[in-house]
């Protein structure tokens, strides 16, 4: 990956999809095969499966979506469940936006940045925080997600359509794929207070799942993120003391 | 379940996840970079991803479950020292450690004899 900042429009956009080509779309579209597999074993027709890819957008309520179409759920139990799982997008994406636009103000634009944002995205618009110019953060984001995206959609439509065929450890190498490389990206964090957040939350958010297994989750990303949010800090604020002398 | 229900069930599900988007979207319109609290949201984000990402490695209920703990531990932490060793190298500690389970599962499912 070149230093050199991107500065125009056209070369964000291109970067972009160049930056999605290697690991990113791969991991992204290995996880999906495991995705289109369930979807098919679940009964979902190759319609509904690629929509609800495109429409949800986010791994864990779309393995949810595939089993509670093939228990009958009513649209009630669809809302609840769906919405508990994916209030996760909700800090990602006050994470990941103004990244993009710069905290400018909403426009309606804005709701399909949101639409297309995932973990894999926000990581690496904080991998290339500095790196991108003004207006060619927004053309650098649609190339990286758009790509996505389609890897997305070619890995929903392997997994759906060779359901049967894949070997075991195939099906779970993919599995495995996606959530080691977020883990890795989140890794190349710069800034302390991200680094202690990540810390804190590996550890103990699956701890605060284990305990309250309802609202678990954001109970655990509050806490931790908020602990290493104030260890960070600290410790940044002890380390340009110590620059300082 | 009809087709029909299918649909309806998914523009249900996409209800439900359009509206924690459009919060957000509304919300980092309103947070500036340089803040505080984009600081703190993007902490809570790490600690949310990170904590659920190691849980879908380490503590699933889903397939990767069968694999044996040790298997999963080994291929991260080779992934890991290739990552600290190649100064923070996302694909090559990617490439290492996926190839490390790959090759641990195929042999524990018989694919090498």
């Amino acid at each position: 990956m070149t230093t050199e900042p991107i500065s125009t429009p056209r070369q964000g956009w291109w970067r972009g999809i160049a930056h999605s080509l290697g690991a990113p779309g791969i991991a992204l579209g290995a996880a999906l095969i495991g995705y289109g597999a369930q979807a098919s074993a679940s009964g979902l027709d190759i319609f509904v499966t690629l929509s609800a890819a495109i429409l949800i957008w986010a791994l864990p309520p779309m393995m949810a979506f595939t089993e509670l179409v093939a228990t009958g759920a009513s649209v009630p139990a669809v809302l609840l469940s769906i919405g508990l799982i994916n209030v996760r997008a909700l800090p990602m994406i006050v994470a990941a936006l103004p990244l993009v636009h710069g905290g400018s103000g909403f426009r309606l634009w804005h709701l399909a940045m949101a639409q297309i944002s995932s973990p894999t995205s926000w990581t690496q618009m904080e991998l290339m925080r500095g790196r991108i110019i003004g207006k060619a953060r927004a053309p650098y984001y649609f190339g990286f997600c758009l790509i996505l995206c389609a890897f997305g959609l070619a890995g929903t439509l392997i997994g759906f359509l060779l359901a049967d065929e894949v070997p075991t450890a195939i099906r779970l190498t993919a599995l495995f794929l996606t959530p080691f490389f977020v883990l890795l990206m989140m890794g190349t964090a710069r800034r302390r207070p991200g680094q202690a957040a990540g810390l804190c939350g590996a550890i103990g958010v699956p701890l605060t799942m284990e305990v309250f297994p309802e609202f678990g989750m954001i109970i655990g990303a509050l806490l931790f993120g908020t602990l290493g949010f104030a260890l960070g800090t600290l410790i940044h604020r002890f380390e340009s003391r110590r620059m300082g002398q | 379940m009809n087709g029909f229900d299918a649909w309806v069930l998914l523009l249900a599900a996409f209800a439900a996840t359009a509206i924690w988007r459009i919060a957000g979207a509304v919300l980092a319109g309103r947070v500036s970079v340089d803040s505080r609290v984009f600081e703190w949201a993007g902490c809570v984000s790490y600690a949310l991803v990170a904590g659920l990402m190691f849980r879908a490695i380490f503590l699933t209920d889903g397939p990767l479950a069968s694999v044996p703990m040790t298997d999963r531990g080994i291929a991260v932490a080779a992934g890991l020292c290739v990552f600290m060793l190649t100064g923070r190298s996302v694909p090559k500690a990617v490439i290492v450690g996926t190839l490390l389970f790959a090759l641990i599962a195929s042999w524990r499912s018989g694919l090498f004899g």
